[in-house]
């Protein structure tokens, strides 16, 4: 999104119609929500992406609000064809698990060399999807896409505090996997200490 | 995870940013540092800060390589949708276009049938003729009737009769305004216009027909003035005939005051063309003229009148009846009342069709 142009033209432009003003919003929103897709849905996350705007286009006319309504909804669209599209997967039987997951999943050296060369876009994304699905899907829409704990809780169906915690042990357990076990610093205070889940 | 790293969940980002590569914040597409959450690693962990910043970094030339399809979907979609939504626009417009006139013609109608009340009615015709629609009876029943010249002499009654059935009087004109006294032959004569019929009486025990004396008319009525028309109309409107036309008719006529009509939508006075019936001269477009001098009933039932002419439908007696029954025949379900007195073969007044009739 152009920064002479505020949001309300280019959405108010493209509800009239007007393709660069579609253009500029896509351009705006894509990167953000295809590494949140590619996070929760891996290799599908093209395809969801395709689905969602092409949903985004349908319903265009009648949305209402600024960009950080359109953010949510854009994100809430998003997940609705996650789950479809896990329901069709599922309906398929076939195996949820990626296998591409794991060539991704980078080693103790190769991590801190990434953060010393200035982490890659891909291979960030590709480190969070590492995480447990929730944990990525909370750090994703917390801190690549931006929203707020209200709107993630919305999006995600949990409650806040839910989305808090998740959102706090994906981070954690991603600090852990640039910097190594540390089990002494993974437990918060007053937390029991039996977390031994953020050891990747 | 220490009390420190508590702490700093619970407070600013901005003290936090010190521990940040220089010019994460700057090609980042989302506030990301606005959220305590990456904050809560920055003291110590500035590398989980580093890997956030750059999952949210500027788009990578395959995350937006699809633009091309994208906007061909979106031209697409949008020249699909363009036409609903033009048509949801136009919607409203329509229904409420559809509304008005419906408001107005169905106002007319009504103000024109004489169904309303008289006061009602006569605000409903001010109010059309100010947005030039002129509704009155005379004007609204018969073509013969909008021309307005002189009236030809009639009978004094007669004369009242069309002075009570005046564009301006008719729609306020009540049926006991219009019901003629008892001993008003001469104006229930006009409405036998055409004919020399004789006296048809019916008998007095007839229930329905409690003034069933309908008196030939000896005097011609011309029917070339709307004026008597109207009044012949007017005279028409007789409590027997309308009782006879409710009795003789498909059961629907209200029967008071020679309104008789199908639908309750009658017009008592000038016959009205159109689907309300009416009981006089009136020329039933597609509804049912009950009685009348000349009723001519287009599509429907012509009941009674003294020459009338069922185009399609039914015709009830019927002064000449030169088309008679069209072709259904009777459909008269009242009590049938012979006729009281001696007929000639060629007494065919509306007296008698409408005990036939009935």
């Amino acid at each position: 999104m152009d920064g002479s142009e505020s949001f309300a033209n280019l959405l108010g432009r493209a509800q009239d119609g007007d393709e660069e003003a579609f253009a500029a919003l896509w351009r705006s929103f894509q990167p953000g929500l295809v590494r949140y897709l590619r996070v929760i849905a891996g290799e599908a996350a093209d395809d969801l992406c395709a689905d969602t705007w092409m949903q985004v286009i349908r319903k265009l006319a009648t949305f209402e609000g600024d960009d950080k309504a359109f953010r949510a909804w854009l994100y809430t669209i998003a997940r609705h064809r996650h789950i479809d599209w896990r329901r069709q997967v599922a309906r398929r039987k076939e195996s949820l698990v990626e296998v591409e997951m794991l060539d991704r999943l980078p080693a103790a050296e190769e991590t801190s060399a990434l953060v010393e060369a200035a982490i890659s876009t891909r291979s960030a994304v590709n480190l969070i999807a590492t995480l447990p699905v929730d944990q990525a899907e909370a750090v994703m829409l917390r801190t690549v896409a931006g929203l707020s704990v209200s709107v993630v809780a919305g999006i995600m169906g949990r409650p806040p505090g839910t989305v808090r915690v998740l959102c706090h042990r994906g981070l954690r357990r991603l600090a852990r996997t640039l910097e190594g076990a540390l089990p002494e610093e993974g437990v918060l205070p007053g937390k029991p200490t039996s977390d031994a889940e953020v050891v990747v | 995870m220490d009390s420190e790293r508590w702490d700093s969940d619970m407070r600013g980002n901005d003290a936090l940013r010190f521990d940040l590569p220089p010019g994460f914040g700057e090609h980042s597409a989302s506030p990301r540092f606005d959220d305590n959450v990456v904050a809560l690693f920055a003291p110590r962990r500035g590398s989980v800060a580093a890997l956030v910043a750059a999952a949210s970094g500027p788009a990578q030339p395959d995350e937006i390589a699809a633009e091309a399809e994208i906007r061909a979907a979106f031209r697409t979609l949008t020249m699909e949708r363009a036409v609903p939504i033009r048509r949801r626009r136009l919607a409203p417009v329509a229904i409420a276009a559809t509304s008005v006139a419906g408001l107005v013609v169905g106002t007319a109608g009504l103000s024109a049938a004489a169904v309303l009340p008289p006061a009602a009615n006569h605000v409903v015709v001010q109010v059309l003729r100010h947005v030039g629609i002129d509704v009155s009876p005379a004007t609204s029943s018969a073509p013969r009737a909008t021309p307005a010249p002189p009236a030809p002499p009639v009978s004094p009654s007669s004369s009242a009769g069309a002075t009570a059935s005046s564009p301006t009087a008719a729609p306020s004109a009540s049926p006991s305004a219009l019901r003629p006294s008892p001993g008003s032959a001469p104006a229930r004569a006009i409405r036998t216009r055409t004919r020399t019929t004789p006296t048809v009486q019916a008998p007095p025990s007839t229930p329905a027909c409690p003034v069933a004396v309908i008196t030939s008319a000896n005097t011609p009525t011309p029917h070339a003035t709307p004026a008597a028309a109207i009044a012949a109309s007017a005279t028409d409107t007789s409590p027997s005939l309308s009782t006879r036309c409710a009795s003789g008719s498909d059961g629907s006529g209200s029967g008071s005051s020679g309104s008789g009509s199908t639908g309750g939508s009658g017009s008592s006075g000038s016959g009205s063309t159109g689907g309300s019936g009416s009981s006089g001269s009136g020329t039933g477009g597609r509804g049912t003229n009950h009685g009348g001098g000349s009723g001519t009933g287009g599509r429907g039932t012509n009941h009674g009148g003294g020459s009338g002419t069922g185009g399609r439908g039914t015709n009830h007696g019927g002064g000449s009846g030169r088309h008679h029954g069209g072709h259904r025949g009777h459909k008269g379900r009242g009590p049938a009342t012979p006729p009281p007195g001696p007929v000639t073969p060629n007494a065919q007044t509306s007296s008698t069709a409408l005990l036939q009739g009935s």
